[in-house]
């Protein structure tokens, strides 16, 4: 689950379970200028729960991010994009490999072989600055986790200049 | 947007109003359709997992304006979350939001949220006002309870043009909107003795063996042949019986709903707690919890030199007079385990003395005399037993007898002889003080009167012979007839 090094600085079950994951969010999160509102949540998910929905908060950095991939933790099944809002303006959503070309809409799809959640927006069409929030539903979460979540962010064609942040989420012991 | 932000608050505070209860009533709108039969898909998953369905509604009205555009898909499953993945109107692939909202969308638009109350879980959906005219498709995914269930009602609920209350849809055919809950796959075995893991020893019994899925369900689906491997730690039972014990042949076991039966165990060691694995192959397999093994009845009786099943059967027994023998009534049953000491009839053959009699669990044999022969232990029901043979030795030696060869009157300055017997402490002669024994003797005789004065003779002291416990020695002569003197004899350390 952590490295040696991060036991050591994160000693505490409450700190391992709560506190390193922020605090490793925070360190390994690079590319969006100090983002406000950072991180997945719940990062506590109930011990029988199959599906969970998670909601992945990030800023935008000034560039123009059109892309955004969240990757399945290893014991995940499926991922289902529930919802796309940015500064809190929902966005309609389809299950299309079909990048849209309106603003306010934003097409999805789920790559089972590489556990790959892929959400495109217009191109251009996404405000430079602000608050985004990807809702998204993870089934046959199994085992105790820790899940960890990856969340890429890019322009079209520009994948080498993506953004990465991680975040994980742990099963609770009991309701 | 802002707009739309308005109308969604808006919306919700409708919605609240309008949605619930639900009831089946009459459709209120002209266009709305009359008859919307649903079906939903799959019928059949599996508990504990994460499950797609898709949920159908069919206007089957004949007229081509019969419409709706609100659907209410109640959810059986209460505390999980539904998350709806498309939704098709009338064949079309529709964009979607999830909003809790009262207020239609466009064309080409649905709105979703999901109802969450106590005892109360529903999805609902809008479509564009009266835009549904053929049909409704939601493909949407939800966690499974990990019990297994059946009669599971997704029942669903129609309006058009917001006009409410909700028309209650129709099932497209009996059990459509029905979801059976059933078990995963094959997990694990449970393994219950016939009596919940408690037998009796050398009694057959039998084993129910029932497949679980990884949730704890019954997997009743785990039916027909399944080819059965059993092993176990059981051993035999104790000597002198060594009962082996027996299980069925390994081999094709029929199990139904589930579950088999299967007869012809039989364990032996009640001085164990065996266990019983059942290995289906492929890593599906399970174990009983540790098997208590009860002692049979009483099946016979065995004479032992200790309490309480501590002691040892009693085969041939040396012992002297000094001494006294305890033996117990030790009762097993059929494969040697112990059982309790049992009461039985005491008797003696042979020659021991006094002869053992009496009842009871335990008899003590208090020797007077020499002897040999055994004790015997007579149960009212069970196989009786007698020791081997007992044989009584006499003591320690204790004293000598001294008798003269003319017991005790002898003529003056004749010869005699003098017979010394050894005796134990309970007089018994000690036929085993045999051999050389040096003797000392001693006496009180005086010289006869003047004027001959004779003096009295006597061996010298120094080893005598002894056999079966006497020597006779000779050449003691008594010359004065005036006293009656006595005569000891002496051996080594007294």
């Amino acid at each position: 689950m952590f490295t040696n090094r991060q036991r050591r600085i994160c000693p505490s079950s409450f700190v391992s379970m709560v506190l390193c994951p922020l605090l490793l969010f925070t360190l390994f999160s690079s590319g969006f200028a100090k983002p406000s509102k950072v991180g997945i949540s719940p990062h506590i998910i109930r011990p029988n729960r199959q599906v969970q929905t998670f909601d992945f908060t990030f800023s935008l950095d000034g560039g123009y991010q059109n892309s955004f991939e969240i990757l399945c933790p290893s014991s995940c099944e499926k991922l289902i994009l529930a919802g796309f809002t940015l500064d809190k303006e929902h966005f309609w959503l389809k299950r299309s490999e079909k990048r849209p070309q309106e603003e306010g809409y934003a097409t999805w799809s789920y790559d089972p072989h590489q556990g790959l959640l892929t959400v495109r927006i217009a191109p251009g069409k996404l405000p430079s600055q602000g608050e985004a929030k990807l809702s998204f539903s993870a089934q046959g979460l199994s085992g105790q986790g820790p899940f960890s979540f990856t969340l890429k962010a890019y322009e079209k064609g520009k994948e080498d200049s993506s953004t990465k942040f991680t975040d994980e989420v742990f099963r609770g012991a009991s309701d | 947007m802002r707009g739309k932000v308005i109308k969604n608050i808006c919306g919700i505070l409708f919605s609240t109003i309008i949605l619930f209860p639900l009831s089946e009533i009459e459709a209120a709108s002209d266009s709305q359709a009359d008859t919307v039969k649903v079906v939903i898909s799959p019928h059949n998953v599996v508990a504990g997992s994460a499950q797609d369905f898709t949920y159908t509604f069919y206007i089957v009205d004949t007229s081509p304006t019969a419409s709706a555009d609100k659907f209410v898909i109640h959810n059986p499953f209460t505390d999980k979350e539904i998350t709806v993945e498309e939704i098709l109107i009338d064949g079309v692939s529709q964009w979607i939001q999830r909003i809790a909202t009262a207020t239609h969308p466009d064309s080409g638009h649905c709105y979703w949220y999901y109802y969450s109350s106590s005892g109360s879980d529903s999805l609902v959906i809008l479509a564009p006002t009266s835009g549904v005219l053929d049909s409704l498709v939601v493909t949407f995914s939800e966690g499974i309870p990990t019990t297994t269930s059946s009669s599971n009602h997704f029942t669903s609920y129609y309006d058009d043009t917001n006009t409410g209350p909700y028309t209650k849809c129709t099932e497209k055919f009996s059990g459509a909107w029905d979801v059976e809950v059933i078990p995963g796959a094959a997990h694990h075995f449970t393994v219950v003795t016939e009596h919940s893991g408690a037998e009796t020893a050398n009694s057959s019994f039998s084993l129910t063996v029932t497949c679980y899925d990884a949730e704890g369900n019954v997997k009743t689906d785990y039916t027909g042949n399944h080819s059965i491997t059993w092993t176990w730690d059981a051993t035999t039972s104790p000597a002198p019986r060594s009962v082996s014990p027996t299980k069925p042949a390994d081999g094709v076991q029929a199990f139904s709903s589930g579950s088999v039966t299967v007869s012809g165990f039989k364990l032996t060691n009640a001085g164990e707690t065996p266990w019983i694995k059942v290995d289906a192959g492929g890593g599906l397999e399970g174990t009983s919890a540790l098997i208590t093994v009860n002692v049979g009845t009483l099946d016979y009786v065995r004479v032992e030199n200790g309490p309480n099943g501590t002691g040892n059967e009693v085969t041939t027994h040396s012992m002297t007079t000094e001494e006294t023998y305890t033996v117990y009534a030790a009762g097993y049953d059929d494969c040697s385990n112990y059982r309790e000491d049992v009461s039985v009839s005491w008797s003696s053959t042979g020659t021991l003395a006094p002869a053992v009699s009496g009842s009871g669990t335990s008899v003590i044999f208090d020797p007077t005399s020499t002897g040999s022969g055994t004790i015997v232990a007579d149960h009212a029901t069970a196989t009786d037993d007698a020791t081997g043979t007992i044989t009584v030795n006499p003591g320690a030696a204790h004293h000598f007898t001294v008798v003269t060869e003319h017991n005790g009157v002898e003529t003056a300055n004749n010869s005699f002889g003098l017979m010394v017997t050894c005796y134990d402490a309970e007089g018994n002669v000690k036929t085993d003080y045999t051999g050389n024994h040096s003797i000392t003797w001693t006496w009180n005789a005086s010289t006869s009167p003047l004027p001959r004065s004779v003096s009295p003779t006597k061996p010298a002291d120094g080893v005598q012979t002894f056999s079966s416990g006497t020597v006779t020695v000779s050449g003691f002569k008594l010359t004065n007839a005036g006293e009656s003197p006595w005569i000891k004899a002496e051996a080594g350390s007294g």
